[in-house]
């Protein structure tokens, strides 16, 4: 058994409710895992304890450490850990609960609906609206939005299309726009709901809206999880959006009594899936008001002191005039770090070298590759500093998400199947013909051009070229499995990639006919559907680069806080809806124009987005055990409001006065 | 290491295994060679004192001077070969023998390949082995192998040869072997390069093997590899299997009287295939083929029967290891493709036919653009939402010609033009679906029926009484050698008998003559030219912005519309004697580097961030594929 502080046993043995504030690096994994097995000594079985994790990663270490903690004394309780269903994220309990009760209100088994999913099935519903769209709607439509921007607002209402159809509902139907969006949108989302229906597929959305669905209306459903489980806990609670909350709740009625929590309220950084803050601190003081206990664990073991006394100088900054600023950390490592404040300025287009050569001096002086990270606050320019890091020779541990279709090996794949789908039509085929696989040159096409025939299949036919393809295009196999094992029999090249390829096959299983499959690729190069892939210097105890949410509950010697200039962005989409209505853009005269009900959500959206980005900027700090690197542009350079930049040269100032 | 673990095959199997069973994560997944390195430490003491131990036994006992192998491809196996150093480092310890350097070549190629480090030796023994060399002697321009056993030979033959002979002595395995060893070695490369290889046995116990190629020079150097390929004399030794589809070649090596022998031969499908095609009889074997195809089945029908792969595995909590593969790119070319792979440009001179200015400024912006565009003709198929710009620009062009023909352009309000649209709408068909589509039409085009009189107004009283005489011009002028094609919208007339060239764009128009200057702009230089050779006194060409409602934009002679007329224009567009001379010069001068650039086929693609984006030939050229002229470049070297 781990040794645990005073507030830690506090903490375990405290009577529910228990709402607790855990800081960074407080061992707050430890106390749930305590927590957990203090409830099975009280005489509950694994089965009866509900655990709740925000990633299934995070699930599956609190297992393992459970087991671990079972394995030698209770070999048999352990096995059960192991087999339990009810620890992992609320979505996977959402799924256990449809299972065993969604016949009741007719839910039928269905998947998860994958990016890949959602991109194919967006584009085939709104190509299906935009074409059953009749004269006269349309002519109303374009009196406020261009062929263009309705493609756009399709976009943005299947994007959420629950929340969307939900503000719709809300708002005033007096007015003649938000009628004319009711008429036009909701034969959209119609479409929607039957192409998921018919594809066997659900959101995760749809899934808690299930899941609140049976346990609301069903009392026998409720009760029988009120009667099974014996204690609830919930870790970074701080991230739980009021649908989950909604869902926990049905499961503790009448009282809290079972529910154990844990979260900062300084950590909470997913407000675009509606994770809300307020809640956390709302639910500590209902706890503490209504009998239970508000605890703290305050105690920092993850940084040393004067690492600890910075990130709390960070804090006062950053929360400054919130609650938040309070409650300080306390130093639990003894150790000081000398240094644990480092200013890295950078000439303008230098930054990814500069860094490069900062980390590379430290992999000299000892600090051990995966020991080191670079945070970001978007991924995107990851390939940037990945590049900068292999020409100084450094490993990086990195698996970015980038577009499928940015990724050569399925932009030859695609072109396979295609060009198979359909040979005669010339614009493909040759696209084929140029990949590695067929491999023609420029001059092999236009020797092919000079060839007579029909189209450009005959005249691949007439050459003689390729003649597995032909006449695998002759004998009109239409299976995408069969088409892709014929590919890699007859060039005896199976492309290894990254996880995009992944990705792309795992899409394709859906996808059994050409047909489909490239009905689907059409849609999946049209959206931007990131997939998981990998640089060439990649090694798994490389430097860690990593963006602010990816590196939630993780920690490193040293962390770099890195693309300083970047902003949080400003675009304003077609649509802001919140459950009290939806407030849109639209032309009026050629220019555009918002309903009072955008500009007021889009000005409250503004603040939100500001505190939040202290709060990612706090998570980035906090990941660091002895030193933060801060990255800041040469002294003259521009920085732009709202900036990382912006925000830490501040914190520099406070922290040196 | 005894934790239990999970070994793949290859990696991708594993990748993909991980990807259908993500909840899986207390078992290590590994592949094979992920596995080998950590039962073997590549670095340790071990193997370093291996490695010395080695090469000390090789200085203790010197076969020198015989001239022979100096190392045996036993004492290959099991020399502790893993990095190109230890190679290198191996061979500086024996003398240069051809033979030493020939498996020195074969080793480094796998060595310095980017296979997996425990795969690299062993993959060259391996060819060595199928190759069954048992001595081998090299000359300036021979290769003499003496084979143990008749079996594949992977070679190839350098440029600059027409017609070869070899001469192969074949040392028989078989002393009762009788009849002619036949090796038959054909590439047939769509007509642009042919090789045929042919060997005859000649003599029936150590025999000699005699070659001989007949074809043109150079057609033979290719199969580009990320291992590049290394020469020996005129050889080079490919480092992969070098006949990977069907593509007309064929490998035979086998003893005509012993048919059956050719079941001794390890063949892939496709060489069966070959067989059975001629005429041989072969064993039944299962083809490599449909061994994969069931693999691939198992790994998709795996989703449904997920439940299976539930077997309870015995559990070691712990982390999994996770090692991505990069992707690289087949090997396997097909030969019918390869040849022309080290230049992917066709050169010699070519005649250029009539051309357009777009096409000019297609080459301008990409050549590779133009050649897929405009030489080969090859455009994707519309879908409805470029549809959209497309059709609108076509009827507007049309309904603007119906509707000036038909009324004077005093005459011409908003209600005329839109009921010309409306009649142009009617006589297409095809806009019908979907519903939208007209209907947006027709609502883009209210707004250019709204501002044209007013644009028309405007330019009157700037350059004073213009008269629309012609419509949809089309010409066609010399230039040079030469020749260049157009159609001008309109052709106005002014008081005065100039000539003033109209063009209506429904998009934004963001040229100026400097753009013709530098070579990216060459239509109004077009009308210009053509208007020169049309007209007897061209005022210039002017673009009517429709979508602005402007007319600010084109080139004018400032001599003829007057000083006060000039502030009109955008500042640069109306332009001085000298200016209007300069700029057709150096239209002129970029035209003609253009052309000159087409005749010698150059169709290198010139990539650029913000063009590449939009452009559906990503594929074609290979620019975004990272794949031009020959090998994989990454993206972001762009």
């Amino acid at each position: 058994m781990i040794e645990l502080n005073p507030e830690q046993r506090n903490a375990v043995a405290a009577p529910g409710p228990v709402c607790l504030t855990a800081s960074a690096g407080s061992g707050k994994t430890a106390v749930l895992v305590e927590r957990y097995l203090s409830s099975l000594s009280k005489g509950a079985r694994p089965a009866d304890v509900l655990a709740v994790t925000f990633t299934r990663k995070a699930g599956a270490q609190l297992r393992s450490r459970i087991y671990a903690s079972l394995k030698n004394d209770k070999p048999l309780m352990a096995e059960e850990v192991l087999l339990s269903p009810w620890i992992g994220t609320l979505h996977s309990f959402c799924l256990q609960v449809i299972a065993q009760w969604g016949s009741l209100i007719g839910a039928e088994q269905a998947d998860i609906l994958t990016p890949l999913d959602r991109a194919a099935i967006k584009q085939e519903v709104s190509t299906l609206w935009m074409s059953r769209l009749d004269a006269s709607l349309t002519e109303r439509l374009f009196t406020w939005w261009t062929p263009n921007d309705l493609i756009a607002l399709a976009d943005e209402a299947l994007s959420e299309p629950h929340g969307f159809r939900a503000a719709l509902a809300a708002s005033n139907p007096e007015d003649p726009k938000v009628a004319l969006l009711f008429e036009a949108l909701t034969p959209l989302l119609r479409l929607w709901e039957e192409a998921l229906r018919k594809s066997r597929l659900r959101g995760f959305d749809d899934l808690e809206d299930l899941a609140v669905k049976l346990l609301r209306d069903f009392p026998a459903v409720r009760t029988h999880y009120q009667h099974q489980f014996k204690a609830v806990l919930v870790d970074e609670f701080q991230d739980t959006s009021p649908a989950q909350w909604t869902i926990l709740e049905c499961l503790l009625e009448p009282e809290l009594t079972k529910l154990f929590v844990v979260g900062d309220p300084k950590q909470s950084i997913y407000r675009f899936r509606h994770a809300d803050v307020r809640f956390f601190l709302n639910l500590a003081s209902h706890i503490e008001g209504s009998g239970g206990s508000s605890l703290n664990l305050s105690t920092c073991y993850r940084s040393k002191s004067d690492v600890v006394s910075f990130l709390n100088a960070a804090a006062r900054t950053l929360f400054e005039g919130t609650p938040l600023a309070d409650n300080p950390m306390v130093a639990g490592q003894p150790e000081l770090s000398g240094r644990p404040v480092r200013v890295i300025h950078y000439p303008e287009d230098q930054e990814a070298e500069t860094v490069a050569a900062a980390v590379a001096e430290h992999l000299r002086q000892g600090t051990a590759a995966h020991e080191m990270a670079l945070l970001f606050r978007n991924g995107d320019r990851m390939g940037v500093f990945a590049d900068a890091l292999g020409k100084q020779g450094v490993p990086i541990a990195c698996e970015p998400n980038v577009s499928l279709f940015s990724l050569y090996e399925v932009q030859d794949l695609a072109a396979y199947l295609r060009a198979l789908n359909d040979a005669t039509d010339d614009f493909t085929l040759s696209a084929f013909l140029r990949t590695p696989y067929a491999g023609l040159s420029y001059a092999h096409l236009a020797s092919l051009k000079e060839e007579p025939g029909a189209n450009w299949f005959s005249k691949l036919k007439s050459k003689g070229w390729m003649g597995w393809f032909t006449a695998q295009v002759e004998a009109k196999q239409a299976s995408t499995q069969v088409a892709l094992s014929e590919l890699f029999t007859h060039t005896r090249t199976w492309p290894a990639g990254g996880g995009g390829l992944l990705a792309l096959f795992e899409g394709l299983a859906k996808a059994p006919t050409l047909q489909e499959a490239v009905e689907k690729l059409g849609a999946w190069e049209k959206e931007t559907v990131l997939v998981p892939t990998s640089f060439a210097n990649h090694q798994a105890q490389g430097v860690r680069l990593l963006t602010v949410h990816a590196a939630k509950g993780l920690e490193f010697e040293e962390v770099f806080l890195v693309d300083p200039l970047r902003r949080p962005p400003t675009r304003q989409p077609w649509f802001l809806f919140n459950p009290q209505g939806l407030g849109f853009k639209f032309r009026q005269g050629g220019e555009l124009s918002a309903t009072e009900h955008y500009t007021a959500q889009w000005e409250a959206q503004r603040e939100e987005e500001r505190k939040e980005a202290n709060r990612i900027l706090y998570v980035a700090l906090t990941r660091a055990k002895s030193r933060v690197s801060l990255l800041l542009p040469d002294v003259g350079s521009k920085i732009p409001k709202g900036s990382w930049a912006d925000s830490l040269s501040a914190l520099v100032k406070s922290f040196e006065t | 290491m005894s934790a239990p673990c999970w070994i793949f095959e290859e990696a991708w199997g594993r990748d993909l295994f991980r990807t259908l069973y993500p909840h899986i994560q207390h078992v290590p997944l590994l592949t094979w060679n992920e596995w080998l390195e950590t039962v073997e430490e590549p670095e340790s003491l071990e193997y370093q004192q291996a490695r010395s131990s080695f090469i000390a036994s090789l200085a203790e006992a010197p076969k020198a001077e015989t001239g022979d192998w100096l190392i045996t491809l036993e004492e290959l196996r099991e020399a502790p070969l893993r990095y190109a150093e230890d190679a290198e480092f191996c061979f500086s310890h024996l003398p240069e023998t051809q033979k030493n350097q020939f498996l020195k070549t074969v080793l480094l190629l796998y060595l310095n390949s980017e296979l997996a480090v425990g795969d690299r030796a062993a993959r060259s023994l391996r060819v060595l082995e199928r190759l069954r060399v048992g001595e081998l002697e090299l000359s300036e321009d021979t290769l003499f192998i003496k084979a143990r056993k008749p079996s594949h030979l992977f070679f190839e033959i350098a440029r600059g040869k027409t017609t070869e002979t070899w001469d192969l002595p074949v040392e028989a395995p078989q002393a009762q072997t009788r009849g002619a060893l036949r090796l038959e070695f054909e590439r047939t490369v769509d007509g642009l390069d042919r090789l045929a290889l042919k060997a005859r046995r000649l003599r029936d116990r150590g025999a000699t093997l005699r070659l001989h190629y007949d074809g043109p020079a150079g057609g033979l150097l290719y199969l580009q590899s990320r291992l590049a390929s290394h020469a020996i004399g005129d050889i080079t030794v490919l480092p992969f299997h070098p006949f990977p589809m069907e593509s007309g070649t064929t490998t035979l090596c086998y003893f005509e009287d012993q048919p059956e022998s050719l079941n001794a031969l390890a063949l892939d499908a496709s060489e069966r295939r070959a067989l059975r095609k001629a005429g041989f009889i072969l064993a039944e074997a299962q083809p490599a083929k449909e061994r994969l195809c069931e693999r691939i089945t198992a790994l998709f029908s795996a989703r449904s029967g997920r439940r299976l792969l539930f077997a309870k595995p015995d559990l070691e909590v712990g982390g999994s290891a996770r090692r991505s593969v990069r992707y690289v790119p087949p090997l396997a070319l097909a030969p019918a493709a390869a040849p022309s792979l080290l230049s992917d440009a066709i050169t010699g001179n070519r005649a250029v036919g009539t051309l357009t200015a777009t096409a000019l400024e297609l080459y301008a912006q990409c050549p590779a653009k133009y050649f897929f565009e405009q030489q080969l003709r090859l455009r994707p198929r519309q879908e409805a939402s470029r549809l959209f710009a497309l059709w609108f620009g076509m009827l507007t062009h049309r309904a603007l010609e119906q509707a000036y023909q038909q009324t004077q352009w005093h005459d011409l309000d908003t209600a005329a033009l839109e009921a010309a649209f409306e009649k142009t709408l009617e006589a297409e068909e095809k806009i019908r679906e979907p519903a939208w589509l007209a209907v947006a039409l027709r609502t883009r085009f209210r707004q250019i029926a709204r501002v044209l009189p007013a644009m028309e107004t405007h330019l009157r009283t700037q350059l004073g009484t213009l008269t629309p005489s012609r419509f949809e011009q089309d010409f066609e002028v010399p230039f040079e050698k030469w020749k260049l094609r157009g159609r001008m919208d309109r052709v106005d007339r002014t008081q005065d008998g100039h000539s003033l060239v109209i063009d209506y764009k429904t998009g934004t128009v963001d040229f100026s003559p400097e753009h013709v200057r530098r070579g990216l702009h060459f239509q109004a230089w077009v009308y210009l030219l053509a208007a020169e050779a049309l007209f007897e006194k061209p005022l210039g060409a002017l673009f009517f912005d429709l979508k602005q409602g402007q007319t600010k934009r084109g080139m004018l002679q400032e001599v003829l519309i007057g000083k006060d007329a000039k502030k009109a224009f955008t500042r640069g567009h109306a332009l001085s004697p000298e200016n209007w001379q300069a700029v057709l010069n150096e239209g002129a001068n970029q035209a003609r580097l253009i052309l000159k650039k087409m005749e010698t086929g150059d169709w290198t693609p010139s990539p650029a961030p913000a063009s590449c984006e939009y452009c559906d030939l990503g594929t074609h050229c290979r620019v975004r594929t990272g794949w031009i002229g020959g090998s994989y470049a990454s993206k972001e070297r762009l």
